[in-house]
């Protein structure tokens, strides 16, 4: 099963860029070609998935990088290692908490080209910590984020 | 998160068994999920609706569909064990002389609308059913009074567990002290799977509506009145509701005397199908007219927020459907002593109801809704058509709520209800997505299904109420249906009890469970039961508030310390002070 799987994988690895990984094995894709997989290309955070799953950082994966990646977002992943990995794709400045100007960035990403009011930015982010902020430090930590995403089925179903 | 016990004892050989057998199960289950989610039904059209106008909008479709599906097995297990084997047993018995009333009539174009004529003396209605059995083995008054009670009990239990699930997931479940509304939404909002970009700015402006929605929710809460304002609105809402009672009854009224007339005119004459049709078609004009007047009507009493004023019109709108539907029933059922077959009268009554509910709020309202949309093109003035999300619900359930009542007198009823559903989703998708702009009301579309749900299975209970009193008071009659050689409906069951033998089975057990010291056990047994999840429930919750305060007042610690060490660290001083 697993070998079938990951031999699927490969070829969808190679289909990004066949001259590429068509003679070395090992070949590292840059971010821009790992962005027309369908699926991260209409991501809003295509590019912080890519960097997170990038084993130097920069977003340029190899294979074994991007078969980590599709290992998580397949359905079988346990959801506690769907929640570590949202939770670093959701954490922008790489500081292990979720703070509100990480929470703005995902707003902003989200709603692509639909642009809130500031006045209303500010209300969604102080309503999301009010929800998720157990305890009222500004920011949220791993725990609290997987305490939230705990509670939601939908998160097993569709991350 | 939590380490792995420590014990290395290895696991039994039961014990590994038995977990081996639940991760199977549950994978199992995992996988008919996923395969029911790729094979829902409408699933891409729901999808491009959500994505345009909000999950308010598609909560309406949901539920067309959730309906659209629960009919679907009504009526399948209806024509499996009720109209198949009449089909039989007719085909068996042909040549013999089997129905009471004579079938020479002529089969026309107009019978169709009138459910009459043609359409009386065939499978379509209760009458034509018959007392036989089939082989000798398929009682006819068995299977239609088993079935019956089957399918309307199971509907019932279906849509009470739904309601129930809807009622915890949107209700309990964000009740105390979290309520994660607005991180889920942000956290869990995105669609991983989606790969068109297409999809993916549909799923985008469907979050930032959704968003804006429960924003501008929150924002309304905070308005405040003063006292006079508050007197005057509390004295124009009281107002508001006596109207409404007033013209409720005064529909009441009317109906029941159309209803009279329409009778007068079946005795006078022999077939006139002007007055059944008038009768339906007025009905149904008060259905499409009132709600709208309700809304004027709503819009003048000055509720804060648009859901409370959404859901007070859609309350009384409910009053008027009960109010016709009840008027219906009382009339058939207190006028059934002096008619030849008033099963069948109540259930072409019905038909012709559902018909022309299908003129009225599909076929008109759609054209109603075309014709807006161009006169919006010519003149800007003329505002975009909106969806009315509880106007087309009110619809769908006033239309379930006759179903269902018609069903048990006419089982071939299902077919056209799920005709008229499918055509329904069809032109009203299609007029949505062509024609409507999204609404900017406020919908939260999850509780508002939860709403719907309620509603639906409060109906279903007042029809299993009605079935029941039916069952038991009403005489049948005696020259048609399958229940014609008994005098009341139940008779069949009791019947079949008394003819068992003492020492049957089944007979002592159903004499075991109705002893009232058996009942009495079994419903202090309940009370019990609720009373210990009650008051589990109230514990936990209190000890969430008490941890989540305990969270509080270590971040506290925490940071007070930090601020000391920060202190320390910048200038030494502090502790050779103190």
């Amino acid at each position: 099963m697993l070998n079938i799987s990951a031999i699927i994988a490969h070829q969808k690895f190679k289909a990004l860029a066949p001259e590429k990984v068509g003679h070395n094995k090992n070949a590292k894709l840059p971010m821009n070609k790992m962005l027309q997989y369908p699926e991260l290309a209409v991501n809003p955070f295509g590019e912080r998935i890519c960097k997170v799953f990038s084993s130097s950082r920069d977003g340029d994966c190899t294979f074994e990088d991007f078969l980590d990646m599709m290992s998580v977002f397949s359905e079988a992943a346990p959801k506690s290692v769907k929640a570590e990995h949202a939770f670093r794709i959701f954490d922008f400045d790489g500081d292990d908490m979720l703070g509100t100007a990480d929470l703005k960035q995902v707003i902003d990403k989200l709603l692509g080209n639909n642009k809130l009011t500031e006045r209303e930015m500010q209300h969604l982010i102080q309503n999301i910590l009010e929800e998720a902020d157990l305890d009222d430090d500004g920011s949220l930590s791993f725990a609290e984020f997987e305490h939230i995403i705990d509670k939601s089925s939908d998160f097993a179903k569709y991350a | 998160m939590t380490s792995v016990s420590g014990s290395n004892k290895t696991l039994g050989c039961g014990k590994m068994l038995k977990y081996q057998i639940g991760i199977w199960f549950s994978r199992i289950q995992s996988n008919i999920r996923n395969l029911s989610y790729s094979y829902e039904l409408w699933y891409s059209s729901l999808k491009e609706i959500e994505g345009n106008f909000g999950s308010g909008v598609s909560s309406y479709f949901k539920f067309l569909r959730r309906l659209f599906i629960l009919n679907l097995l009504m009526t399948v297990l209806g024509l499996s064990f009720i109209v198949a084997p009449q089909v039989i047993f007719s085909v068996n018995t042909a040549g013999e002389n089997v129905t009471v009333v004579n079938n020479n009539v002529n089969f026309s174009a107009e019978d169709l609308f009138t459910g009459a004529g043609y359409l009386t003396n065939t499978l379509m209605y209760y009458g034509f059913y018959t007392t036989g059995r089939i082989n000798g083995v398929y009682s006819m008054p068995d299977a239609y009074f088993y079935t019956m009670v089957c399918i309307f009990i199971g509907n019932a239990v279906i849509i009470g567990v739904n309601m129930a699930k809807s009622y915890r997931k949107s209700f309990i479940e964000t009740m105390g002290g979290l309520q994660n509304v607005f991180a889920h939404k942000i956290f869990c909002g995105w669609d991983y799977s989606i790969a068109k970009e297409q999809a993916s700015s549909l799923k985008s402006n469907a979050i930032y509506t959704e968003l804006k929605e429960l924003l501008s929710d929150r924002l309304k809460m905070r308005v405040k009145r003063n006292f006079i304002q508050k007197f005057i609105i509390r004295t124009l809402q009281l107002a508001g509701h006596l109207f409404v009672f007033a013209l409720v009854g005064a529909i009441g009224y009317l109906m029941w005397i159309l209803l009279e007339r329409h009778r007068v005119d079946d005795e006078d004459k022999d077939i006139s199908s002007t007055v059944p049709i008038l009768t339906a078609v007025i009905i149904n004009v008060i259905v499409l007219v009132f709600p709208l007047i309700f809304r004027l009507i709503g819009s003048y009493e000055g509720y804060k927020s648009p859901r409370v004023r959404v859901i007070v019109t859609f309350l009384r709108t409910l009053l008027l459907e009960i109010v016709i539907v009840g008027i219906l029933t009382v009339f058939w059922l207190t006028h059934s002593e002096n008619q030849a077959c008033w099963e069948n009268s109540l259930g072409q009554e019905i038909y012709r109801l559902i018909l022309f509910d299908f003129f009225f709020s599909v076929i008109f309202l759609s054209l109603f809704e075309g014709a807006r949309y161009l006169l919006h093109k010519k003149f800007k003035s003329i505002k975009a058509p909106e969806f009315d999300i509880s106007g087309n619900t009110f619809s769908v359930i006033y239309n379930q709520t006759l179903f269902w009542l018609g069903f048990y007198y006419s089982p071939m009823l299902g077919v056209v209800i799920i005709l008229k559903l499918f055509l329904t989703w069809y032109v009203r998708s299609w007029v949505l997505l062509g024609f409507c702009v999204p609404p900017n009301k406020s919908w939260r579309a999850a509780q508002t299904e939860t709403l719907f749900l309620i509603i639906t299975f409060l109906s279903s209970l007042l029809l299993l109420l009605v079935h029941g009193y039916t069952m038991l008071m009403i005489r049948t009659s005696e020259t048609c249906g399958p229940f014609r050689y008994v005098e009341f409906m139940h008779q069949i069951f009791f019947n079949a009890i008394a003819d068992m033998d003492g020492n049957n089975t089944a007979l002592i057990i159903l004499s075991f469970i109705s002893k009232p010291g058996v009942i009495a056990l079994i419903l202090i047994g309940l009370t019990m039961l609720v009373y210990y999840l009650r008051s589990k429930s109230v514990a936990q919750r209190n000890f969430v508030m008490f941890l989540r305060r305990r969270l509080v007042l270590a971040a506290q610690d925490k940071e007070f310390l930090l601020r000391h060490i920060s202190e320390v660290s910048n200038g030494g001083r502090l502790i050779v002070k103190g």
